[in-house]
């Protein structure tokens, strides 16, 4: 599991340094959800709550207040309204971060470079996690990987009943090794007749 | 005669097969099939194999799986046989094409041969 921080740094660094903290937020939230719909494990601890305006957590925003290594610069649109730019300064943690994890942030990261404010909100409005949770709820987390995982247990183990193995199957063991080395003898016995 | 077909899960070839533990069948042939994942048979240089044997001693075993005759379309296996679970080989992929390539094991019993290796190898236990 990761510290919030390193992933939005790792995040920023792809996306090109800098980005508003809505589209920051939601690219974390998919990320996490993508990262455990393929390994069944949480990418970091961060808890997400339904928002009206999507998934949304007060830690990744208090992270990135507090990280050194990222700017905080408030700014203010031509219609006026008040916006929150985060610009990140230097990372050293992209050499820290496991490749498959890596990939799955600069997947995010393009994607958020690349959509604007309303398309990445809407990303997130049709997240599969998003849309199963309650409004003001905490977002559950679910994953196909584990949901497979469990399958195949529960009919292997209704298939097998029980691991330990019958008496024949432990002489056939057994046997099926005898059989090997008395058809090496036998071999060896022709090896040497020539 | 050489294989042409690249290996994939569940692909079955008539190989040498020269593993040590078995020196006396160095220079015999046999029927192996293919239980590595299609993503690795894209990369990987040595890929495992199971076994086939005619040889229906403890068929019922958990560790075997029963392949009747005729399942595959090649001529080596006419009679019934079955998938030996409880060892994995390691063949080079150049072994496989240097073999002959014999069929593909249908689905349902590539299922059955994914269940006893998860009880031959201990998967899935708590």
């Amino acid at each position: 599991m990761y510290k919030i921080e390193e992933i939005i740094e790792a995040l920023l660094f792809f996306a090109g340094s800098k980005d508003i903290k809505t589209k920051i937020v939601k690219a974390c939230y998919l990320l996490e959800s993508e990262y455990f719909d393929k390994t069944g494990q949480r990418l970091t601890d961060v808890e997400y709550k339904y928002h009206l305006y999507g998934p949304y957590s007060e830690a990744i925003v208090t992270s990135m207040m507090n990280d050194r290594n990222i700017l905080y610069i408030p700014q203010t649109s031509m219609n006026g309204n008040d916006y929150d730019l985060f610009k990140l300064k230097e990372t050293s943690v992209i050499s820290k971060i496991d490749p498959l994890t890596l990939s799955l942030i600069e997947k995010w990261a393009k994607i958020m470079q690349q959509k604007t404010y309303d398309e990445m909100v809407n990303l997130a409005y049709s997240d599969k996690n998003f849309k199963k949770t309650e409004k003001g709820k905490v977002i559950k987390f679910e994953s196909d990987f584990l949901r497979k995982k469990q399958l195949l247990k529960k009919r292997v183990k209704e298939k097998f009943k029980s691991r330990k193995l019958t008496k024949e199957e432990a002489e056939g063991l057994k046997r099926a090794g005898n059989e090997d080395l008395i058809r090496y003898s036998r071999s060896l016995l022709r090896e040497s007749r020539g | 005669m050489t294989a042409k077909v690249l290996p994939k899960r569940g692909a079955v070839y008539w190989i040498t097969l020269n593993y040590i533990d078995k020196p006396a069948e160095a220079n015999e042939k046999h029927m192996v099939v293919v239980v590595q994942s299609n993503e690795m048979l894209k990369h990987a240089r040595e890929v495992n194999v199971l076994e086939i044997t005619s040889n229906l001693r403890d068929v019922n075993a958990r560790y075997n799986v029963f392949l009747p005759a005729n399942t595959l379309t090649s001529k080596h296996q006419t009679a019934d046989s079955k998938i030996k679970c409880h060892v994995l080989y390691g063949v080079k992929v150049d072994d496989l094409l240097n073999g002959e390539y014999c069929g593909q094991i249908p689905d349902d019993i590539m299922k059955e041969v994914d269940d006893a290796i998860i009880f031959s190898l201990g998967l899935l236990e708590d």
